[in-house]
């Protein structure tokens, strides 16, 4: 969808709070919304189509605030990290990240499991600007722009997660 | 990967807080415009602007410059009003949600 379309869109939510103009962006950004919440939670379905769920409901009340200065997407995304953020902070410590929902340990998932498992090792910043990155193909830029973190800090988020992630996959014979 | 909607989108629509202020923002429109109308009626509108019309042209040229300097500045007085009462509007709405 292009961004005029989006602008289009959103402007008619705003000003007419039209339902199925909103309905459109729903269904077009769902796809990206949830597999940021996917790898975040490290694949809990539920949990993930709650928080996008939080999300689309605090895009919709506030879309007044979307300027068209970025990509709709990017402007959801950034209200999806903060969902995420209010989510970590609000968990209670037993909760840790380390729980990973389970799994069927098939060969064929035994990747994706794997990689999983890497992800949780990162911390919260560093999962999060590794997946912007590498799964939403986001550029630095965009990742601090997100996050409203500085880029000299998304880009040690990266550094260090990249490497985290790259000694626990070799540790575990994904060795080149 | 996509991730496939499976009634994701419809369970959303659902969520979506009603705007009951919708309805009362657009009565307390019909309700000014109607205070308006009514006043403009009552205080002979028409002839006010009329005669203004008038006046603006049979006086000299040199007197429009002023007249235009003037009507600039309430048109954007007015559009700012405008600006700041719909921004205030909006912010209201959204904290009554």
């Amino acid at each position: 969808m292009s961004r005029l379309n989006d602008i289009s869109l959103a402007t008619q939510v705003a000003v007419f709070h039209n339902k199925r103009a909103f309905d459109q962006l729903v269904r077009e950004y769902q796809s990206p919304v949830r597999r940021f919440f996917l790898t975040q939670t490290l694949g809990d379905e539920m949990l993930s189509d709650d928080l996008a769920q939080d999300t689309f409901v605090k895009a919709y009340t506030h879309i007044g605030q979307y300027r068209g200065t970025s990509s709709f997407l990017t402007w959801l995304t950034r209200i999806a990290y903060n969902v995420w953020y209010d989510h970590v902070r609000s968990r209670r410590p037993t909760e840790d990240v380390e729980r990973l929902p389970e799994q069927s340990s098939s060969s064929s998932a035994s990747l994706s499991m794997d990689l999983r498992k890497a992800l949780a090792t990162l911390k919260e910043d560093e999962r999060t600007c590794i997946t912007l990155q590498q799964i939403d193909g986001y550029d630095i830029k965009e990742i601090a722009r997100i996050t409203q973190m500085k880029e000299g800090t998304v880009k040690s988020h990266l550094s260090r997660g990249k490497e985290k992630l790259a000694n626990y996959l070799r540790q575990n014979g994904y060795d080149r | 990967m996509t991730v496939a909607d499976n009634g994701f989108s419809d369970r959303v629509m659902e969520r979506i807080p009603r705007r009951s202020t919708r309805r009362l923002s657009r009565l307390w429109t019909i309700f000014c415009v109607a205070v308006a109308g009514a006043l403009f009626v009552v205080f002979d509108g028409c002839n006010v602007v009329a005669q203004g019309l008038v006046m603006m042209l049979k006086t000299r040229p040199t007197q429009h410059g002023l007249l235009m300097l003037t009507l600039a500045v309430g048109v954007v007085w007015l559009l700012a009003f405008i600006e700041v009462t719909t921004r205030v509007a909006h912010r209201e709405r959204l904290r009554l949600v």
